[in-house]
């Protein structure tokens, strides 16, 4: 029996190489590999190495290496996030977190863990497949994303906020790597390593959190005491930067730099606009010289044409954390309302992607391309 | 062997808490037979979710590990919430495991704080841990030297880690009451002054009130809004406050939907349970037993009748 697995084990991970690489990865997971792992199935557990055949390597981090795989369970693709157990320290504490937050949550905007594997010297976690993240996505498609697709990749990623906010869980990390893609068009927010519970209000935490570009001002002043609020600034910048194709804020070096940048734009703020700006740790008189705020479509020239982009980036974006909307209340802005009314009823373990005539639109470079290629590219699953 | 080893002990004598000072093999997270039955009965059990503890040793043998939690945790610098991570860690483990588990229970209580310092984002140095557990278990000694010792107790505590986290489901306890707590005594501050009947030592006696029954596993057993008013129900009747005025609904109703007045008192008498408790456990102080060699054999069989040894056990890796 051992040693039936372990052919099998071998032969399956010889055909989807030799399969490699996959042209039509939905299709090709649906019919192909569900029958071909079908004879298999009975008997194979949740939570065994055996179960999972590795495929290729996808990245390396600090902690963990993530690889492609496939589930022997049940014939999908996952990832395979492999974490070394350090000998001083054992389990990572981001590991930790993110394993006992996403236990907890689950929404179709979140990505989904299935399984978890103990190893003597790792920790696997099993996510589902995603084909690619935002960041990829945006450097496919240089000069600003299709509106559709903005207000489709925007409407899911506040989905997500509004839930796990509403769960009292901050996510602290979003960044456009952090933000996973399928190829249908459906988002969900990945990494869950820095996130926290919120316990009690006002508690500090650590300022040192959120990629520079995407950390608000306030974070970046010194403040302890961020909320959701946070998560939105985030998600402000994001979402300009999907229009725009460029990061809005994007400092190069030290908390000074960003904070000028993103004064350049917002104006400085005073204690009018801001109560209680003097008290945070980092505030300085040096940056008070006065700027006075631009319209952000000055900036960005590309939110003038989608309507009512420019009033919700400004909301997101602005500097007093109290004053930025919130993630439920992004969600009825009027940006959204080109799309059905159907997607406020969607439940939350669903995708907003079945309420018919949502999907994902081709985006102008890839029409482009495959217009230059012909039809080589076999249509819409080669923008990847 | 699991089981042999178990009666073993039990052969030997009923001495309080000494199956689970024998290092044995470890029990699957849910075993199946006598001890899964057992976790059923008392799912079932209304005594469990009412009086206080049943079964007076054991009892207060885990009581006696939450202290010893409470005490290394404040002496590591964890906050309210991270205690309370800790102690209900430890108190998940032992209802998931059974009291007759073969796992040193101070060992688990290390790894719990361990585990509590990572999930509050203020992670702990393993050698610090180790270090204060063993200042606490053994007051006066010098601490354990760098020798093979000190690597086996290491290596045991990051393989309780992972023991802990499985058992757990890797669902580390994050609904506590504190947050509750603040923000009722924010909501009855108010009402407090106008109405003339707030006391300025309620919000710390409700909070002690709150951390101790953190540490006694009340969370198991009642939702944290739950907790938090109960506790906040006690600390005004202790300070004299018996009651805000007003007609039903009662300010606890408010603030807490779903909490009968049945359950709030029930949740009273077992924070009250547990300082009879702490007064019993009180009672005989632990006398600091003498430093185990430092070589991590399990030479513990000849000393079963004494009270809990209080020394953390080194878990052979392959055990797990």
């Amino acid at each position: 029996m051992h040693q039936d697995n372990k052919m099998g084990d071998v032969l399956c991970s010889w055909r989807c190489r030799t399969q490699r690489p996959w042209s039509h990865p939905d299709s090709f997971q649906e019919q192909n590999v569900v029958e071909r792992f079908k004879w298999q199935r009975q008997g194979i557990p949740f939570g065994a190495a055996t179960s999972y055949v590795h495929l290729e390597k996808l990245c390396e981090g600090s902690c963990a290496t993530v690889f492609k795989g496939i589930s022997r369970i049940n014939g999908q693709l996952v990832v395979l996030k492999v974490i070394r157990l350090e000998a001083e320290e054992g389990v990572p504490f981001t590991a930790i977190r993110e394993a006992s937050l996403l236990k907890r949550l689950k929404h179709a905007n979140i990505v989904l863990l299935h399984d978890i594997i103990q190893t003597k010297e790792t920790l696997t976690f099993v996510f589902e497949y995603m084909h690619t993240d935002l960041a990829q996505y945006m450097g496919q498609h240089p000069g600003g994303l299709h509106s559709c697709n903005v207000m489709l990749f925007m409407f899911q990623l506040l989905r997500g906020l509004a839930y796990i906010h509403q769960q009292h869980i901050l996510h602290r990390d979003l960044k456009p790597q952090n933000l996973l893609i399928s190829c249908l068009g459906e988002l969900k927010l990945a990494d869950f390593g820095l996130a926290c519970a919120k316990s009690i209000p006002r508690q500090t935490y650590s300022s040192e959190v959120v990629t520079l570009w995407y950390r608000p001002p306030d974070v970046l002043l010194g403040a302890t005491n961020y909320s959701s609020d946070l998560d939105i600034w985030s998600a402000g910048c994001i979402f300009v930067e999907m229009i725009q194709g460029q990061p809005i804020f994007a400092g190069t070096s030290d908390i000074h730099e960003q904070l000028e940048k993103i004064w350049a734009v917002l104006g400085v703020p005073t204690e009018d606009t801001w109560p209680g700006l003097s008290k945070l740790p980092n505030y300085n008189l040096e940056l008070a010289a006065s700027r006075r705020p631009q319209r952000l479509q000055v900036i960005c020239d590309r939110l003038s044409r989608v309507s009512a982009a420019e009033d919700l980036a400004f909301k997101m974006l602005t500097a007093f954390p109290r004053g930025r909307i919130s993630a439920q209340d992004a969600l009825l802005h009027g940006f959204f309302s080109p799309l059905p009314p159907q997607l406020y009823q969607v439940p939350a373990g669903q995708s907003v992607l079945t309420v018919p005539g949502v999907r994902l639109q081709p985006e102008i470079c890839d029409l482009f391309a495959s217009y230059r290629k012909g039809h080589l590219s076999g249509g819409s699953s080669k923008f990847w | 062997m699991g089981a042999s080893r178990a009666a073993a002990s039990a052969r030997k004598g009923p001495a309080p808490g000494s199956a689970w000072i024998a290092p044995g093999p470890p029990a699957p997270p849910q075993p199946p037979g006598p001890r899964g039955r057992r976790r059923a009965a008392m799912a079932l059990e209304p005594t469990e979710a009412r009086g206080s503890w049943p079964g007076g040793a054991e009892a207060r043998a885990r009581f006696r590990v939450a202290r010893f939690i409470m005490e290394a945790g404040v002496k590591l610098g964890l906050g309210s919430v991270a205690l309370a991570t800790a102690c209900a860690a430890f108190h998940r483990f032992w209802r998931a495991v059974g009291p007759a588990a073969p796992h040193d229970p101070h060992l688990v209580a290390a790894a719990a704080l361990f585990l509590a310092g990572k999930a509050q984002g203020t992670p702990l140095r393993a050698r610090d841990v180790l270090n204060v557990a063993h200042r606490c278990l053994h007051p006066g000694q010098p601490p354990p030297g760098l020798d093979g010792g000190f690597w086996g107790l290491r290596d045991s505590l990051l393989q309780c880690e992972l023991l802990l986290l499985r058992v757990l489901r890797f669902r580390v306890p994050i609904a506590h009451p504190h947050k509750y707590l603040v923000q009722y005594l924010l909501a009855l501050g108010r009402w407090g002054r106008r109405g003339g009947w707030g006391h300025p030592r309620v919000p710390g006696v409700s909070w002690a009130l709150v951390r101790d029954g953190a540490a006694g596993g009340l969370g198991l057993r009642h939702p944290p809004q739950h907790l938090a008013a109960a506790a906040l129900h006690l600390a005004l009747a202790l300070c004299g406050r018996p009651a805000p005025p007003g007609t039903p609904p009662r300010w606890w109703q408010v603030l807490s939907p779903g909490l009968g007045a049945e359950e709030l008192e029930g949740i009273v008498r077992e924070l009250l349970g547990l300082y009879g408790l702490d007064t019993q456990v009180g009672g005989d102080p632990p006398t600091p037993p003498p430093l185990p060699d430092r070589d991590d054999d399990d030479d513990d069989d000849d000393d079963d009748d004494r009270p809990p040894r209080r020394r953390l056990q080194p878990l052979a890796p392959e055990r797990l």
